[in-house]
Parts: structure tokens; C-alpha cells; sequence
């Protein structure tokens, strides 16, 4: 259960108002209770003293008490019903929207190779479905227990000030049907429920190869089998699951089954206590009735505890992610980043990318084209000098390419980066306007400077005819540009950047030659006393470069 | 209305559709039905039993004094409390395992349907959605029915049956307290329904709001290191938290109307039974106004309709708390609908094929609608060609066509033989099919290799690997052929996947090839080895090629464009 405790210990944080939420299921519960048992008795007492008064006796009934006790607990159910509802998941959903920025700002921090170790998707899903799972926590399994114990303390107490030894027996079944229907569920359903995002994961995999491999699978004579395979695969999920709810189900009927026995036990110990003369007849009445009453706080415990194996698996994924700590360290005491901008690569190395000793220099002032065939590490040495990662072995460092250079790990990496524009291979367009996506570059640029850049890219002109203009939604679903449009944006907003250092990876990739002609020249003017690297398979699809190195065999 | 739920129109589908998945299983859903319905009669019972017992205790005691208390009559009724008390939670569980059986086989039922209805499809299944989005409606969209079955089905029917028992029986004691019960029912139903027309409402609404979310999310998160190095991260970390906060905001808006909807029921459920409480204890005391002096239910009576109040409202508030179950299979199920109605063309053909040598191949006036005109064009047995065209010229849907997923005019002919007349399992079994980004499966490289060739021995495996020069790389690897591939395990570049590709071909080794585009996507170095694998392993193959580019594919016997108007031929 250790994984729960840091999310226990972010919930406490707000224990005013959990405690004031638990309160509020409580007195929901205990109106139920006080409703019925008041009913039961003030129907027993009525009928009561209309024996007596049949009987010609004088006996005073005061029927103003319980009336309005009766008309109190109706309207108190309803009400505390209602803001329970309403107040405690208003208070676990901003819990979690603040877990969801928290958890975004922490990814914020990682290191590319860190990052790069799950898909954007897998990502996604630590932000959305483990984030909503831990609502569970509080809603389903802290709160609903201890209700249903304070349930138990009050009935029990209540039984306890006409009958101390029958209070006791009952006390000690309902306490062991309390255990029995958390633990014991949450014992009975921990492996089935934890294993069901695994699975789901599996399963989609599977479905994924059966569609998009559709032709190869069917041409290699495969597909039946795959679709068995998937159908077995999916077959095994749901019968996982029926044995999940099939416990889930044993549970419920141990919940109504115990409460009815407690309910049987009382029936005897109170006819007993009834005959001797130490109960009255309404008070009998009364304690089935509250007993019975009560087996509303146990209805929802078998599922919640069944399914915690679920949470505690959230959970366990979102703590693996707080642990994961970027790789890239920040001195304590940053170097100034030198005026020179000359980039050094000594030795450097990185595993991942099976880079080995690798040296190069890039002048300041200088325009160098990087040319190799894909996986010959190009876009390492970007990274590298973006500081996205850092080499396993070797040191990039940055100066006047002398003794006095600093290593790029002396310097902040907040200053650092300002000083580099890195274009990278693939395109990442917001789902946004295309100003917005632009500003990313400079939030403080001027609309002068957006179309300013926009016309480098030779994108004015398309954008001003555009009815949405700088307004127009640019990205996956709202595609309105082509793949070498959105490259040309891409650009556009490294530009904005306006930073001394510039990397373009296959900046023109997409464009047709007379694109790539214009833009390429309109570049000229701009990269003027700028250090620029460009990356390529080819230094003719490059902006005009004065040094070309080539990569790999 | 309409505004509201631009479902409506499609809402009588859905009912159609919800009927057609549980046919096969109404015995099980009836006698579901039956141990649900069973369960209330005891319950009647039970209270009965009870309320028999605690007059007879009071009115003995009353009358003839404590000692003479009837234990006998406990002892006589306990039997009977017992029966009830220990069948009422096992028919429970009856009826709930039955409703999950059900919903299991449905939901296999419905997904292996999905599945055969995808397959039957093939490419034309592009036309509903991306496959990650097809894909989520197999698992996800089928299962969102599980709530509905499992659980609103029968209860839908209990609601009706169950409060319909009780007032009669509670008529039977006293008609008042019936009608003050009959009074409130309808009234409840009718809020559930506006509340919960608005609650669908608004949780459509809050649907889209989490795909935008999500969007929204996973837009940041792509983008994760260009936001790093454009030093764009505090904008987005404002937009997460601006996005959480307005998903809470949503939701508590669409729960604050279900809530309201659960209160209307506990509000009239409290009433009810105050309102009985106070009827039948005025009425024992004989000071109601209206018959001041007698007493309209005795007591054992009343006791009896206090016990069966609160049941009265439960089945309305279990159906109540399972409305989202509804809602969320109608969503399902209208997502799923157009999958399930689309009319798909079957491959008619029904003769085997076998083939011992290379065949010719041959497109006569071949006529794909829409996509590719009439079009001519034999290949002798064993003649290597390229099809060269722009994008959009019709060369996928070529191959669509040669493979049996796509209708088609004219003919295509295998050996004289019209493809339409052969058995579709049997031409695969001839064909080699290498596409434009070979698929990687789940698992090792051996389990890929032998995807095709399930009982080919280690040996024949490494023969093919080295043939396509992986061998050597495979070799030095700690697992060698059981090298997990994909995510997790060895990253193949785009080359070594296409030679992977050209081994499990080779393992096949057909005598027929069709070739996707197999070197568009590596850079000219590596197409270039690729395309001297391709020229000496393809010899004696009939093998068609499709490209849009020609630069290294000199060693095909034969170019043919598809982009002129009528199709010429450039000899290479």
C-alpha cells in the first residue's frame, strides 16, 4: 500500500474540507437511519397506546416529537444527500486538475532521452486516465468505509443504551462484515483489477496490427490466425473480468447476507430482553429497523475495494514518473555564456544513439552543412548543442574554440537555450491559430514581427489570403496547411526566435525547388553574422553553406 | 429536443441495434428477469413475516401480559425469515452472474462481428475513421455496453414489476397510503427523465470537452522538445492548468445536474415515508381528522407498509444511478452503428489454386471506380515490371484490386484464370506482398519471420536472414532470433525493417510479387541496397512493382506509366 502514500499525503493537504465531505456522508447515512428506526418506533409506540387507550387506560402520547423528527430526517437526507454529492467532488476534481499541472510541469523538466522512453500516447494517459483513477481514492475507498464504521458506532450506540451485550454482538458482526467487504475484496480483486490497463494496452496492439497490417497479414495468409489470436486475446480479458464481477457480486450478497443475520441475532436477543421487560415494544421495533437501514453504507464497498487494485496500479505508473528525474543537471553556479559562439564537440558520445568519439567544430559566424544518410547521428549533435540531452562520455563546449571554451553543462540551460534556435526534423504545429503558434517562438513579438517572419518563409501572402488570417487554426485535425506549409511555419517561428545560434534540420523537407529557391535567399539577409548548422542528406536542399562536412560511411 | 441531442435521428437504429446484440441471449436475460422478480416476492414476505411477528408480540404482551408471550409463533415463523433472508442475497447473485454472462458473450458476439465486418472491408474500412480510432471502437466502444447489459437491461423492467407488486399489496392494507405512494412514482420517473434529457445533454457536451483535453494534451506533449528548446514551457503549463481547471469546471456542471436528478428521487423516497409514517401512526392513535375515533390500518398493517416503503422507490433509484449506463451504450452503439450497416463486397470466388511455377498476369480493361480508368496490361510468367504513376494515379488501388479486397471492372486474370472465380485465401497463399512501411508485430524476430511460415525450423530462418545480409548484425545480438522488436526491444532503421520484410518473403517463397513502393522511404543509399537484394532475389518471379519514382529500379524488365491518358509503355 506504500504506493498510495505520497497521493495520501497531497490529500491531506486539504483534510478541512475531506473531513467536513466525510461529515456530510455521514449525516446522509445517518438521516436514512434515523428515519426508518424513528418510523418504526413512532408507528410501534402509536399502536401501543392505542391498546392502551382501547384497553381504557389514560396514557399521554406526544406526537409533535417525533412527527417533527420524522419531516427533520426526510429533509436533512435530501439535502445532505445532495451537497455531499456535489461538494466532495467538487473538492477530488480540483485535486486532480491541480495533480494534472503539477504532473505536466514535472514532465516539462525531462531530459529528451528521458522522455523519449514512452510515446506521447502513454504519456497522455498518465495525465487522463491514471490522474482520473485516483479519484477513486478518496470518493471510494477512504471516505465510504468510514462512514459506514461511524454508521456501525452509532447503531451499535444506539442499541447499546437499552442493551449493552446485544449492542456488543452486533458491534462485532458488522465489524468483521466491515473487514470482510474492504480487505477481503480488495485481497480478492487486487490481481484481476490491476492487470486490466496492462491488458486493455495488449489488447490494442493487437487490434492495431489487425488493421493497419490488414494487407501484409492477409497476403502472408496470416490474418486468420492474427484474428483468432486477437479474439483469444480479448476472450481472456472479459473472462478476467466476469471473475472479477463475479466476486464483486459474492461480495454484495455477504453485505445484504450479514446485515440480515446481524438483523436475525437482534431479533432473538431483543425478544428475550422484550419478554423480561427490559426493552419496550417500540424500541424493539426499532433496532431491526436501524440495522437494516444501515446496510446502505455497505452497498457500494465490495466494488469500490474490488476495483482498488486499479487505483493502486495508477498509482504505481505516476510514481515511477515522479521518480524519473531529467538527466540534465543544473550548476549551482553558472558560468556567463561566452560572447564567442564557437561549438566545440570533443569526444563526445552518446550510447542511445550509437554515437562514439565524435569531434567537430562550428566557427562562429560560421555556416556549416552536417550531411549523412539518417541514423548517422546528425540529429544528435543538434541535440546535443540544444542541450536537449547531454553525451555520455566527451564534453560540447562553447568560447572562442580555445582553452578558456565553457562546457555546455557550466551554463544555465534556461540562458543557454535563448541562445539557440533549433528547427528539428519533424514538424510540431500546435493544435492552435497560427499566431499562437508562432508566438511560441517570442510571446513578446509585435504583429509587425510575426508577419515580418511569415514573409522570410514566403507565408504572407497565403496567410493574408486566408478569411481567418493569423487566426487561422493550424495543427492535426485542423489541417489548413500542407506538410510544406507547416515546415515553412515551423521555420517561421524558429526565425522569431531571433537567437545567434541556429540549427536547421532539413529545413526545406516538403517544399518544390521554387519554394526552397526563394525562401533560401530570403534567408540570406537574416542569417548575415549569425552561427548556423544545417542538417540534410543533401547540401543542395540546404540554405548556401561555407563548409560541408559529411557523416557516416 | 432535437437541438439538444443530434443523436434523436438515430436513436430508433440504436434501439434496433441494442435488440439485435441481445436476441441470441433473451432466455438468459429472462430468466434474469424471473430471479430479480422472485427476489421481490420475498422481500414482500419477509416484511410480512416480520410485521406478522412484532404484532402478534405487541398485542400478546398487551393483552395477556409478558409471561405469556407466544415464542412458538417465533419459532414456527423463523424457519420462513431464514429462507428469506438466505435466498434473497443468492438470487441477487443469480441474476447478476447471469446479466455478466449475457454481456460477456454479447460483447465477444458483437466484437468478432466488428471484426469479420473490418476484415471484409480492407481498405475501404479507411473511409470510417483512422485505424487508432476503429480500433478504439472495438475495444472500448463495445465494452461501454457492458453497463447496459449487465446491469440497466433488466432493470428496466424490474422498475416497472416491483412498485406495480408492492402497491398492490400495500392497496390491499390500505388504499390511501397506495395512492400516496402511486402519486409520487410517476412524478418520479418524469423528473428522472428531464433531468436526465438534460444531464445527456450536458455530458455530451462534457464527451467533447475531454477530447479536447485530451487534444489538447497530447498536442503539448508531441511537442514537448520543440516547447523546451523555443523555451515555450510556462505558456504551456498555463494552458494545462486552463485546460484542467475547464474540464472540472464541465464536470461538475454535468454531475451537478445527475446529482439533482439522485436528490428529486431521495427527496420524494424521505417524503413518502414520512408522509406513511405519520398517516399510519395518527391513524393508530385514531386522531386523523378526517376519521377522528377509528383506526383505518391496524397495526400489523401499517408496520408491513413501512417496511416496503423505502423498497418502493429502490429499483427507480438503482435504474436512477445506472442512467449514465444507458447513455453511455447509446453513444457506443451510434458510434459503431455505420461500421455494422455498411453493405461490404465480398470476393466471390470459390475455386482453389494451386501453382507450381511463376504465372502471367494479366489487367484486361481493368476499371476501378472512380480511381483508376480502363486499363490494359499482360505480364508474362516470370517478367518483372514496374508500374510508375504520380500519387492519386491509382496505383494503390491497383494493388487493392490484385489482392481481392477491392470490386472491380473488367478482369484480372492469373494464368487465364479470372481472379473473381479463384478463392481469395488460395491467391494469398501465391502471394508475396511487400508494402511501402513494413509492419512490425508484437514479439521476436523469429515470431515475425514465422508469421508466415509457422513451422519453418530455426535454420530456415537463418538462411533467409542471410540472404537479405541481417544475419551477420542478428548474430552478435545476446537473444539472436528471439530478439524482442518494436518499442521496447531492437530499433530497426528503416532499412534493416525492409530487409526483415524481404526475409519473410523469401521464406515464403511465391511465385508471385507485389511490390509497394519498398524503397520510398530510405535514403539513396540504403535503396540502393535494398533494390540489388530485390533484383536477385526476385528472378524467376512474376513480380509487380509499383513506384512513382524510377532511380534504381533499372534492373525490371519493363516500365509502364499510368499517368498518361491512355497507358503507354516506356521500355526500360
Amino acid at each position: 500500500m506504500s504506493e498510495l502514500k505520497p497521493w495520501l499525503a497531497l490529500m491531506m493537504q486539504r483534510r478541512m474540507r475531506l473531513l467536513l465531505g466525510a461529515l456530510l456522508m455521514a449525516l446522509t447515512l445517518f438521516s436514512a437511519i434515523g428515519l426508518l428506526a424513528l418510523s418504526g418506533w413512532f408507528i410501534t409506540a402509536t399502536g401501543v397506546t392505542a391498546l392502551l387507550w382501547a384497553a381504557g387506560q389514560k396514557v399521554m402520547f406526544d406526537i409533535y416529537m417525533p412527527g417533527s423528527g420524522i419531516r427533520f430526517f426526510a429533509l436533512t437526507r435530501t439535502v445532505a444527500r445532495y451537497s455531499e454529492r456535489v461538494y466532495n467532488h467538487n473538492t477530488v476534481l480540483s485535486l486532480l486538475a491541480d495533480l494534472r499541472g503539477r504532473h505536466f510541469a514535472a514532465l516539462t523538466l525531462l531530459d529528451g532521452a528521458t522522455l523519449s522512453r514512452l510515446r506521447a500516447a502513454q504519456w497522455l494517459n498518465r495525465l487522463t486516465a491514471d490522474i482520473d483513477t485516483l479519484d477513486t481514492l478518496y470518493l471510494r475507498l477512504l471516505a465510504p468505509p468510514l462512514v459506514a464504521l461511524l454508521g456501525i458506532v452509532l447503531v451499535c450506540g444506539l442499541i447499546a443504551v437499552f442493551h449493552v451485550s446485544l449492542a456488543l454482538i452486533a458491534g462485532a458482526m458488522l465489524l468483521s462484515l466491515l473487514l470482510a467487504l474492504t480487505l477481503g475484496m480488495a485481497l480478492l480483486g487486487l490481481h484481476y483489477s490491476a492487470r486490466r490497463v496492462e491488458q486493455l494496452d495488449a489488447l490494442r496492439v493487437l487490434a492495431l496490427e489487425q488493421l493497419q497490417g490488414q494487407a501484409e497479414l492477409a497476403a502472408a495468409g496470416a490474418i486468420e490466425r492474427h484474428r483468432q489470436h486477437l479474439l483469444a486475446a480479448s476472450q481472456q480479458m472479459l473472462s478476467e473480468q466476469l471473475v472479477l464481477q463475479g466476486r464483486v457480486a459474492c461480495g454484495q450478497a455477504l453485505a445484504t447476507l450479514g446485515v440480515m443475520s446481524t438483523v436475525a441475532v437482534c431479533l432473538f436477543g431483543t425478544i428475550q430482553a422484550y419478554a423480561a421487560g427490559v426493552l419496550s415494544g417500540p424500541v424493539m421495533v426499532m433496532i431491526p429497523l436501524a440495522l437494516m437501514a444501515l446496510s446502505e453504507g455497505f452497498a457500494g464497498l465490495p466494488a469500490a475495494f474490488a476495483q482498488g487494485g486499479a487505483t493502486r496500479a495508477a498509482a504505481t505508473r505516476l510514481n515511477q514518473q515522479v521518480a524519473m528525474s531529467s538527466r540534465l543537471v543544473e550548476p549551482l553556479d553558472p558560468a556567463p555564456v561566452p560572447s564567442e559562439l564557437s561549438l566545440h564537440w570533443q569526444g563526445v558520445g552518446v550510447r542511445h544513439a550509437g554515437l562514439q568519439d565524435f569531434d567537430l567544430v562550428l566557427h562562429s559566424g560560421e555556416r556549416l552543412a552536417l550531411i549523412g544518410p539518417s541514423g548517422a547521428g546528425k540529429s544528435t549533435l543538434a541535440a546535443l548543442a540544444s542541450r536537449l540531452i547531454d553525451p555520455d562520455c566527451g564534453v560540447v563546449s562553447v568560447g572562442a574554440a580555445g582553452p578558456r571554451d565553457v562546457s555546455l553543462q557550466a551554463l544555465s540551460l534556461e540562458q543557454w537555450r535563448a541562445r539557440v534556435g533549433y528547427l528539428t526534423q519533424q514538424t510540431e504545429l500546435l493544435h492552435d491559430s497560427i499566431s499562437a503558434n508562432l508566438l511560441l517562438g517570442n510571446p513578446a513579438a509585435t504583429k509587425e514581427q510575426l508577419w515580418a517572419v511569415l514573409e522570410l518563409v514566403d507565408l504572407a501572402d497565403l496567410v493574408d489570403a486566408m478569411p481567418a488570417g493569423m487566426n487561422t487554426w493550424v495543427g492535426e485535425s485542423g489541417t489548413q496547411l500542407s506538410g510544406g506549409e507547416g515546415r515553412r511555419l515551423a521555420l517561421a517561428r524558429v526565425l522569431l526566435k531571433d537567437a545567434p545560434l541556429i540549427i536547421l534540420d532539413e529545413p526545406f523537407s516538403g517544399l518544390d525547388a521554387a519554394t526552397r529557391d526563394r525562401v533560401s535567399a530570403r534567408l540570406e539577409p537574416w542569417l548575415a553574422g549569425r552561427t548556423a548548422l544545417f542538417l540534410g542528406h543533401d547540401a543542395a536542399l540546404l540554405p548556401r553553406s561555407d563548409r560541408v562536412v559529411l557523416l557516416g560511411d | 429536443m432535437k437541438k439538444i441531442r443530434p443523436t434523436e435521428a438515430s436513436r430508433g437504429g440504436v434501439q434496433h441495434w441494442l435488440r439485435q446484440v441481445l436476441a441470441p441471449h433473451k432466455p438468459l436475460l429472462n430468466a434474469a428477469l424471473m430471479l430479480g422478480y422472485i427476489s421481490a416476492l420475498l422481500l414482500v414476505w419477509q416484511s410480512w413475516l416480520l410485521a406478522l411477528l412484532f404484532s402478534d408480540w405487541l398485542v400478546a404482551w398487551q393483552q395477556l401480559g409478558a409471561a405469556a408471550l407466544n415464542v412458538s409463533l417465533l419459532r414456527d415463523l423463523l424457519p420462513w425469515l431464514l429462507l428469506c433472508l438466505l435466498l434473497r442475497p443468492l438470487l441477487q447473485y443469480g441474476r447478476e452472474r447471469l446479466c455478466q454472462q449475457v454481456s460477456l458473450r454479447a460483447r465477444s458476439g458483437l466484437r468478432e462481428q466488428l471484426l469479420a465486418q473490418l476484415a471484409a472491408l480492407g481498405p475501404g474500412r479507411q473511409a470510417l475513421g483512422a485505424d487508432a480510432v476503429l480500433g478504439s471502437r472495438l475495444l472500448e466502444q463495445v465494452d461501454a455496453l457492458d453497463g447496459y447489459i449487465s446491469r440497466y437491461h433488466v432493470q428496466r423492467y424490474l422498475v416497472v414489476l416491483v412498485p406495480l407488486t408492492l402497491l398492490l399489496c400495500i392497496f390491499y392494507y390500505s388504499p390511501l397510503a397506495g395512492i400516496l405512494m402511486l402519486v409520487t412514482a410517476p412524478l418520479v420517473p418524469l423528473f428522472m427523465v428531464l433531468l436526465g434529457k438534460a444531464a445527456a445533454a450536458a455530458s455530451q457536451k462534457q464527451f467533447v470537452a475531454l477530447a479536447r483535453m485530451s487534444g489538447r494534451f497530447m498536442d503539448l506533449l508531441r511537442g514537448l522538445k520543440t516547447l523546451q528548446h523555443l523555451q515555450a514551457v510556462p505558456q504551456a503549463e498555463a494552458e494545462v492548468t486552463q485546460a484542467a481547471e475547464h474540464y472540472r469546471a464541465g464536470t461538475m456542471g454535468v454531475l451537478r445536474m445527475a446529482f439533482l436528478s439522485g436528490a428529486v428521487l431521495e427527496f420524494f423516497s424521505a417524503l413518502a415515508i414520512a408522509l406513511v409514517a405519520l398517516y399510519l401512526g395518527l391513524g393508530l392513535l385514531g386522531i386523523l381528522p378526517w376519521a377522528k375515533g377509528s383506526i383505518p390500518v391496524p397495526y400489523q398493517g401499517a408496520l408491513f407498509i413501512l417496511l416496503l416503503a423505502p423498497e418502493f422507490y429502490n429499483p427507480l433509484r438503482q435504474l436512477g444511478s445506472d442512467y449514465h449506463a444507458k447513455a453511455e451504450a447509446e453513444a457506443a452503439l451510434t458510434e459503431l452503428m455505420p461500421l455494422l450497416e455498411l453493405q461490404v463486397w465480398q470476393h466471390p470466388g470459390q475455386q482453389p489454386l494451386q501453382l507450381s511455377t511463376a504465372p502471367s498476369l494479366a489487367f484486361h480493361q481493368l476499371d476501378i471506380a472512380q480511381r483508376l480508368a480502363p486499363f490494359n496490361l499482360q505480364l508474362a510468367a516470370g517478367e518483372r515490371v514496374v508500374l510508375q504513376g504520380a500519387s492519386g494515379s491509382g496505383k494503390s488501388s491497383l494493388l487493392q484490386a490484385v489482392l481481392g479486397f477491392l470490386p472491380y471492372g473488367g478482369e484480372i486474370r492469373i494464368n487465364q484464370q479470372s481472379l473473381l472465380t479463384l478463392r481469395r485465401a488460395d491467391w494469398h497463399q501465391q502471394l508475396g506482398f511487400l508494402s511501402q512501411q513494413p509492419q512490425l508485430l508484437h514479439g521476436n524476430l523469429a515470431d515475425n519471420l514465422r508469421l508466415a511460415a509457422p513451422e519453418a525450423s530455426d535454420a530456415q530462418l537463418v538462411a533467409v536472414l542471410d540472404q537479405v545480409a541481417l544475419w551477420p548484425l542478428i548474430r552478435q545480438l545476446p537473444l539472436q532470433l528471439q530478439t524482442p522488436l518494436g518499442e521496447r526491444g531492437l530499433g530497426l532503421s528503416g532499412g534493416q525493417l525492409s530487409r526483415l520484410a524481404l526475409a519473410q518473403l523469401l521464406l515464403r517463397d511465391t511465385p508471385v510479387w507485389l511490390l509497394d513502393e519498398p524503397t520510398a522511404h530510405l535514403d539513396p543509399q540504403t535503396a540502393a541496397h535494398i533494390n540489388a537484394l530485390l533484383e536477385r532475389l526476385s528472378q524467376g518471379r512474376t513480380v509487380l512493382l509499383v513506384s512513382h519514382e524510377l532511380g534504381g529500379l533499372e534492373w525490371v524488365d519493363r516500365v509502364v506509366s499510368l499517368d498518361a491518358p491512355s497507358v503507354t509503355q516506356v521500355t526500360a
